[in-house]
């Protein structure tokens, strides 16, 4: 491909996508920066108080509870993702009958916006008008009715649920395409070396979707943080802030409460906390990569 | 073969699974045809009747051709505009030579480190830009929708191991884009 390789064409090949990345993604970084140093209600000017924002956030009760209920989301839904979508791509990618109508089901919730998803959910978890807590109320089970949203300890268990549901199909949908690669006479050879399920999972199909478990992974990851229309949906940012995630939280100080310059600086550090998980899995899992 | 026994237990597994996906869908349009009183009291009776009252106040409320037609807008916009810059900058990234190995490794380093940036924490930056380019309407959607490392990172893994054969390349990348773009 040396001919087409002129260092205007791959110039003029990169510029679009590099003039857009750096004006919409890497512009705002910056000017998320630099209003992290200022206070700023939204109308008149800047002024700028230095690391005083940094300060208030890291005595903040209620951006280290947004802290832990991000830690709780992300711990329990990318494992959950990432265990039960291998296996449901596993047992969807048998021949049965109507394994393609469930497939699309499955892959449904991932299409339909999240603020709608939110607002089903509420539905489903609300204390009082929620389906599960008077299914539960219905058999006499009425003790183990809890307060799955709007309460202050299980938002975030209840937001990584939802978040499950939307994307389970999405990523069953990326592993059940990469099963399909692993070449059919690797699946003979072992089936006449009478290897039995188990070690068939473990020893080859894993290995060889390596670069599908990668990505699904940094799916999940970056997902986990672009989290925002269901909490918004099912809690609100929770009784008086309990339930907040970073991203919310920061949208609450910049949007409701007016405090422009402390939104941006939680923005930055939520910024950088994504940046570094992502930097660290690329940084472990580099020779995971598919064709580096 | 798979035993009969496992075959009955994979029947029922997908089952449940697609059963439980589905439920808060159905659940949902049990719900739209009850009233307000109902779902308040009785929340877990099943209506009466078909009750179609809610559906005609949603629609009495929102004008739903305008707002169908500016997603369908935006959407169309968005679609083409991404297609054509990330193939493009795909293309140079992964096919074309360098007189440098690191330089493409660096440019698409650089690109991915997008991947880990929650679009919501950077809206107010957004707006300013947005105000500052004079982004009105559709296209204040668009652009920074179109900003998409996700994008990119999913082209770059379909387009690298292909063949350096124009045709082919650009087949199975759009099938991925279309696929990608329409169920994002």
């Amino acid at each position: 491909m040396h001919w087409l390789s002129k260092t205007r064409y791959k110039v003029g090949f990169l510029v679009p996508t590099l003039a857009v990345y750096i004006v919409f993604i890497m512009l705002p970084i910056f000017i998320a920066a630099g209003y992290s140093f200022t206070k700023y209600s939204g109308i008149g000017k800047a002024t700028f108080n230095g690391l005083s924002n940094y300060r208030r956030l890291f005595e903040d009760p209620i951006f280290w509870k947004s802290f832990w209920n991000t830690a709780i989301i992300f711990v329990l839904a990318s494992v959950l993702l990432l265990v039960v979508s291998f296996f449901l791509a596993l047992l969807l990618n048998n021949k049965l009958k109507f394994v393609d109508f469930s497939k699309a089901m499955v892959f449904s919730p991932a299409i339909i916006a999240p603020i709608i998803v939110g607002i089903i959910w509420v539905y489903i978890l609300d204390p009082k008008i929620g389906v599960i807590n008077n299914v539960l109320r219905a058999v006499g089970l009425g003790s183990w009715a809890q307060q799955w949203i709007g309460g202050p300890n299980l938002s975030p268990y209840s937001i990584a649920i939802i978040y499950f549901w939307q994307q389970l199909g999405y990523l069953t949908t990326i592993f059940i395409a990469g099963l399909k690669m692993i070449p059919e006479d690797v699946i003979e050879a072992c089936k006449l070396d009478g290897v039995n399920g188990w070690q068939e999972v473990w020893y080859i199909t894993i290995p060889m979707m390596r670069s599908n478990i990668s990505t699904v992974v940094v799916l999940i990851i970056t997902g986990i943080f672009k989290i925002f229309e269901i909490v918004q949906q099912t809690t609100g940012g929770g009784p008086n802030h309990l339930s907040e995630t970073l991203v919310t939280y920061s949208y609450s100080m910049t949007f409701q409460s007016g405090d422009y310059g402390y939104g941006m600086s939680i923005a930055t550090v939520t910024f950088l906390i994504s940046l570094g998980l992502t930097g660290l899995y690329f940084l472990i899992f580099r020779d995971k990569e598919s064709d580096r | 073969m798979i035993s009969k026994r496992n075959k009955i237990i994979m029947y029922i597994l997908m089952a449940v699974v697609t059963v439980l996906t589905v439920f808060p869908f159905i659940w949902m349009l049990i719900m739209s045809f009850k009233s307000n009183a109902d779902i308040l009291s009785n929340p877990l009776s099943m209506p009466k009747a078909l009750n179609w009252s809610n559906y005609r106040t949603a629609l009495k409320t929102l004008n739903y051709p305008q707002l169908y037609l500016n997603t369908f807008m935006v959407c169309v916009v968005s679609l083409v505009i991404e297609l054509v810059i990330t193939f493009f900058s795909s293309f140079a990234l992964a096919r074309m030579t360098y007189r440098h190995p690191w330089a493409s490794k660096a440019v698409y380093g650089f690109l991915i480190a997008g991947l880990s940036v929650s679009p919501f924490i950077l809206l107010f930056p957004v707006y300013k830009i947005n105000l500052f380019f004079g982004l009105r309407e559709q296209w204040a959607l668009v652009f920074p929708y179109v900003a998409s490392s996700i994008a990119l990172y999913r082209c770059n893994t379909c387009v690298r191991p292909l063949k350096p054969s124009v045709v082919h390349i650009s087949n199975r990348v759009i099938t991925n884009f279309l696929a990608k773009e329409w169920y994002e």
